[in-house]
């Protein structure tokens, strides 16, 4: 860390802050106007790490103190210089900086903001809107108090030559020429008076009411605005909640399939239907690291199907094993399917082709075979 | 670690994909100096890669050559991963260490701030080396914001912020999940009238051409009530880099000019800074100092708009192409139609251009990524260009 003293000493010029009120926020705050060495406000402007620099930002590059920065002249907010906290002191940027970030605020405040090319670039730049909207924007409201907002005090000027001041010699011939106007209109003044103060009342009255409707709907309007705000939140929570888990789906396939390796050795077993004169079935031997055993069913059966479905029963016990449709034949009349290895212990099986065509199951072919174990 | 719908402000206070703080810990650990543990270092880096990967598909990069983030003479992007991820570390936890530190000080995890980060760095990368890609993508999505602003279109599902998976729809009630469209042939139609302007019109003026785009997106109405982003980004993307495409890898980022019958021309190299901050940094400023020479330059507004676009065109080149391409063949000729500029008129623009980098490179006394060939930028002699 560039810079970090223990000394409880008062913000100064270039220094960097972080604000418990936009810890939410990727930002700090960089000091660029601070009163000197007593209570009072100090002008600080949000700082990140963005790169995007737009016409109203002030680029502190890697090479500079505490760069790389980007200081937002156009969210300055003056602040009192108690609610910078010496333990929250992150580092320093050089005179310079601080230098070229006043001129800048300085060209924002007089309409002209002398920015080069490259950063009007960057304001058009769709993903910088995005960081004003979503981190600069929420941040100076997050550390605007009402206080906050309020422009730097302005010490009064002394009021010189009071016409009341002690020793004017024309006070004197003033009070009395005033004294007279005051007692001749006095009747005049004193019928006006229950009119203006009615008038008054009634104004004061009707102002009251006025204010009091308006804070009414401001605050209707604010309630409006914040269901609509948390409303919006939720929507894009939800849609984001959504994409997430599409997104770990498709992540979590797309690792399975990249696990998938090539075999090897693979067992396999070419069969042709079941020959009503042949005695014992072919016998298969699987190897005991197969993890699957291919089978290609030959089709003699040359009547057209869109689909067809294998059933695969163990003779021993009489149960299916396992079926399946949505086969199709390859173009030299074969199906082929891959099987578990674990689906077909030792025994003997008893294949069953159907062809599927309008809702009804054409017997296509059948087939037999001996699984045994080396 | 899955951070393609990443939001930081998801992220800020909570952990990442695999239940630890990875970044925020070894942050941590940074702040008592010396050399970071090595275990914890291929940690850090194997979290980067992850999070490269997650920014490359948010971004619709994965399927796109790795010269579109600079990294060159990679089979594909597991391969290229390995140099983004130390170029990501040095940006992050060299460059932005003391920030991120500055952060902690505040809250109990920082792993959020690494992953923006990570964003920030694909997209100065992405911008640096793959300006046509990624200035079309920003005036697209500038052009459909537009439209959403206007009620001219709605954000049917996915981002609101519009990005490659984002559905919009003509009609607030349309299908949210529409057919994959092809656009291929309307969007070569925009780019008839679009260009050079889609690629050369920025700052200021870029507003001009988001207006142009957005007018012509009622034309993807036809093909049905709504569309995926992605399915007019990747056409139009491609329709523009297959017209700049081949000139730009002839070009091979110089003024590419061809010698023609008894011509002598001038070239200017502007070539791709290297790696390096500072000499990203001069090459900058150069782009920057020479936009602002011709928009003060004494000329007619025809030659202050010819000069710009060429200037933008050779950005684009230097951005777009490898430095091994061998020298320009491209010829004029080719280049005023492209960029919509009258043939006679180029050699005087380039020496003019020549001029004002020359200018702005003693400005800027420093090195920079241009190197004049051949006598260039010289004052005309005989058979050399006169504007």
């Amino acid at each position: 860390m560039s810079r970090h003293t223990s000394d409880r000493r008062a913000p100064e010029l270039g220094d960097l802050y972080v604000f418990a009120e936009t810890a939410g926020f990727p930002v700090e705050w960089a000091v660029l106007d601070a009163p000197a060495g007593g209570p009072g406000r100090c002008l600080a402007v949000p700082a990140d790490t963005n790169p995007l620099a737009g016409s109203a930002d002030v680029e502190i590059l890697a090479n500079e103190p505490a760069g790389p920065l980007s200081l937002r002249c156009r969210f300055a907010l003056w602040l009192d210089a108690a609610r910078f906290d010496p333990d929250r002191r992150t580092g320093a940027l050089a005179p310079d900086a601080v230098a070229r970030a006043l001129e800048k605020k300085a060209a924002l405040e007089a309409g002209d903001p002398a920015a080069s090319p490259l950063s009007w670039e960057t304001d058009a730049d769709p993903e910088y809107e995005d960081w004003v909207r979503e981190v600069l924007i929420p941040a100076h409201a997050a550390l605007a108090s009402p206080a906050a907002r309020e422009a730097p005090a302005v010490r009064a000027r002394p009021i010189r030559n009071r016409w009341s001041a002690p020793g004017n010699p024309y006070a004197a011939l003033a009070a009395s020429i005033l004294l007279m106007v005051t007692l001749g209109l006095a009747g005049g003044l004193l019928w006006q008076k229950g009119q203006i103060t009615d008038l008054s009342h009634r104004s004061e009255e009707e102002l009251r009411r006025e204010r009091e409707r308006h804070v009414g709907e401001l605050r209707q309007t604010e309630e409006a605005h914040r269901r609509e705000i948390a409303e919006r939140e939720r929507l894009a929570a939800q849609r984001e909640q959504e994409d997430r888990n599409r997104i770990a789906d498709l992540e979590h396939r797309l690792d399975r399939a990249g696990h998938t390796r090539p075999l090897v050795n693979a067992p396999y077993a070419f069969l042709s239907p079941k020959d009503p004169v042949r005695g014992e079935p072919e016998t298969r031997v699987l190897p005991p690291g197969a993890s699957y055993f291919f089978l290609v069913l030959a089709v003699n059966d040359f009547r057209p199907f869109p689909e067809y479905r294998l059933e695969i029963v163990n003779k021993d016990t009489g149960k299916p094993v396992w079926s399946s449709r949505g086969l199709h034949k390859t173009g030299i009349s074969e199906i082929s399917v891959a099987l578990p290895r674990d689906l077909l212990p030792p025994g003997d099986y008893q294949l069953r082709l159907f062809g599927l065509k309008d809702g009804k199951a054409e017997p296509a072919g059948e087939y037999e075979m001996r699984i045994a174990e080396k | 670690m899955n951070i393609a719908g990443f939001s930081w402000k998801e992220r800020r206070d909570g952990e990442n994909a695999a239940g630890t703080r990875v970044f925020t810990e070894y942050v941590r650990a940074l702040e008592g100096g010396g050399e970071p543990d090595p275990r914890r270092l291929a940690v850090v880096r194997e979290a980067l890669k992850g999070a490269l990967r997650g920014e490359l598909r948010r971004r619709g990069l994965w399927n796109a050559p790795p010269d579109y983030l600079g990294v060159y003479g990679s089979e594909g992007w597991e391969d290229a991963l390995e140099e983004l991820v130390s170029a990501v570390y040095v940006f992050i936890f060299i460059d932005r260490r003391r920030a991120l530190q500055a952060q902690l000080r505040l809250k109990p995890n920082v792993d959020g701030l690494v992953f923006l980060n990570v964003r920030h760095f694909v997209h100065e990368r992405q911008k640096e080396h793959d300006p046509l890609g990624s200035q079309v993508f920003e005036v697209l999505q500038s052009a459909v914001r537009q439209a959403v602003a206007q009620g001219e279109l709605h954000v049917l599902a996915g981002d609101p912020r519009v990005r490659n998976e984002t559905v919009l729809g003509f009609r607030p009630d349309a299908e949210p999940a529409p057919p994959v469209q092809d656009f291929r042939d309307l969007v070569a139609r925009w780019n008839d009238d679009l260009l050079p302007d889609l690629v050369t019109l920025r700052g200021r003026r870029q507003e001009e051409i988001v207006e142009r785009l957005r007018e012509r997106l009622v034309d993807l109405s036809p093909g049905g009530d709504a569309f995926r982003f992605k399915d007019v980004i990747d056409p139009l993307r491609a329709d523009v880099r297959a017209r700049w495409g081949a000139l730009l890898e002839q070009a091979a980022g110089e003024t590419a000019v061809e010698r023609e019958d008894g011509e002598t021309v001038r070239m200017v190299r502007l070539s791709r800074p290297d790696t390096g901050f500072e000499e990203r940094q001069l090459f900058r400023r150069l782009i920057d100092c020479v936009l602002t020479s011709i928009e003060r330059l004494e000329v007619n507004e025809k030659t202050r708009s010819y000069l710009a676009t060429l200037w933008q065109f050779l950005r684009v080149s230097a951005g777009s192409c490898p430095e091994d391409v061998g020298e320009g063949r491209a010829s004029l000729r080719r280049i005023g139609e492209l960029l919509g500029i009258p043939r006679e008129r180029l050699p005087g623009l380039y020496e003019t251009l020549g001029q004002l980098v020359e200018r702005c490179r003693a400005a800027n006394s420093g090195k920079l990524s241009v190197t004049p060939l051949q006598g260039a930028f010289a004052p005309a002699g005989p058979g050399g260009m006169t504007p």
